[in-house]
């Protein structure tokens, strides 16, 4: 093709060649470049995303059986300290002969003859309806009453304590009698122990952890599904 | 005299260089149209190769995702078991050895001193930790007594002093906020000696938390 000899007309041409060309390279830039460059860039910021994704999936996948091992330890800890230290409801919700089991043989072996214990009961640490931050231990508490000597009160104590490291005592109170026995006060201890709860926690405590000790800590946990659900089936 | 005759029309005229406008504009049809063809070419290689990674990655992540939700459940159980741990742990991080509170209280009560009432009561509360509301123990000691020494001002220094010995007593010491006497003065009673005083003295063991 063959631009015309006028240069009036050629000039004519050139600029509608022009305009054509911007109005091609403007349509083009609008549904075909800018388009396809936003489309490349979700790609890449999704493959980015996934990727990140994919590297914490498999850190954490890498890690589970470290963390079984260290889950099936901490069932444990918490099994040991409530078979040893945890009070637990003898009948239904009885604490009360527990309670009277621990004290009264404690204060046999110190020589101390306590009046009959009744006053047991449980209840949250912070008492009067405060909602408890601790949501799986409450409070067990049981009042001794006695007639005997300071000696004997701090022995009875110190073997409380010594017994059991998660008891506490929550109030000693002595008071002198001089008129009728100067040797012998009177004498008030509250003891505290922890309780669950839920008293039926020991034994969702040890099925977790016969669960948690029927897998391998070595075993990955696509292998540990199978072998769950195989002896599940069996 | 030279004389020059140019017989081809103005417009006729072509330049004689072989880089010229008709040159160019044929070699810019053939490399302009060849580099966009190109530049297409490669961005639409760019895009499969993308597509294709990222259907990899999905694929791989979907693959991943049994296994990390299992793993999920696993911390999650860890954590919930370390809680209880915790919570649990609390009862003995937060308790005070009663036993040496009674114990280093008779051992510091002078013999111009008898102990008339004593008590030491527990008191939970709840505090804010960074990060949790947790609770806290403390102990209120309450001792009420007699005293009587040679002289008024001797009872007054026994006193005195069975309070610094209690501030300083093993199981209290830094435990303590300060031992207060927080009342002192002579006997009521009417057959009481002169020098006779009956006191009372009080302290706050300081609050231990559970976490």
């Amino acid at each position: 093709m063959k631009l015309p000899d006028d240069p009036k007309k050629r000039q004519q041409v050139l600029i509608l060649i022009g305009m054509v060309a911007v109005i091609v390279a403007v349509v083009a830039w609008m549904f075909g470049i800018q388009p396809f460059l936003k489309n490349r860039s979700d790609m890449l910021a999704d493959i980015e995303k996934k990727t990140g994704e994919l590297t914490t999936a498999r850190d954490e996948v890498a890690k589970a059986p470290g963390n079984r091992e260290m889950n099936r330890q901490t069932l444990k800890k918490i099994n040991d300290i409530s078979e040893k230290y945890v009070i637990q409801p003898r009948t239904g919700l009885n604490y009360h002969l527990a309670a009277r089991e621990i004290l009264e043989k404690v204060a046999t072996s110190v020589g101390i003859e306590t009046e009959p214990i009744v006053n047991v009961g449980t209840g949250s640490l912070l008492g009067g309806g405060q909602k408890d931050p601790s949501k799986h231990v409450k409070a067990c508490t049981a009042i001794v009453t006695a007639k005997c000597g300071y000696g004997d009160i701090v022995r009875f104590v110190r073997t409380l304590e010594k017994e059991n490291p998660y008891m506490s005592i929550s109030r000693v109170s002595v008071v002198g009698r001089p008129a009728e026995d100067k040797k012998k006060h009177s004498i008030t201890v509250e003891v505290q122990w922890p309780a669950w709860i839920d008293p039926s926690y020991p034994e969702t405590l040890d099925a977790s952890i016969k669960k948690a000790e029927m897998v391998s800590p070595s075993s990955t946990p696509g292998k540990e599904t199978t072998d769950a659900k195989q002896k599940g089936k069996g | 005299m030279n004389l020059r005759v140019d017989l081809i029309l103005e417009s006729e005229q072509r330049s004689a260089s072989v880089i010229n406008a008709k040159s160019l504009t044929r070699m810019g049809m053939i490399i302009v149209p060849a580099v966009v063809g190109l530049a297409i070419a490669v961005a639409v290689v760019d895009y499969l190769t993308l597509r294709s990674r990222q259907n990899t990655i999905t694929e791989q992540l979907e693959a991943e995702q049994g296994r990390k939700s299992e793993a999920a459940a696993v911390l999650k159980s860890l954590n919930d078991n370390k809680a209880i741990l915790d919570e649990i742990s609390g009862w003995t991080k937060s308790r005070t050895a009663v036993a040496d509170v009674l114990l280093d209280v008779q051992k510091v009560t002078p013999l111009e001193i008898q102990l008339t009432d004593f008590s030491i009561v527990q008191s939970t509360l709840a505090t804010n930790v960074p990060g949790a509301k947790t609770i806290a123990r403390s102990y209120q000691i309450s001792i009420k007594g007699k005293a009587l020494a040679d002289g008024a001002e001797k009872t007054e220094q026994a006193v005195l002093k069975f309070r610094a010995d209690l501030q300083a007593a093993q199981a209290l010491g830094t435990n303590v906020d300060e031992v207060v006497v927080s009342s002192f003065g002579a006997s009521q009673e009417a057959d009481a000696p002169k020098d006779l005083r009956i006191f009372n003295i009080t302290c706050n063991i300081k609050p231990r938390k559970f976490r």
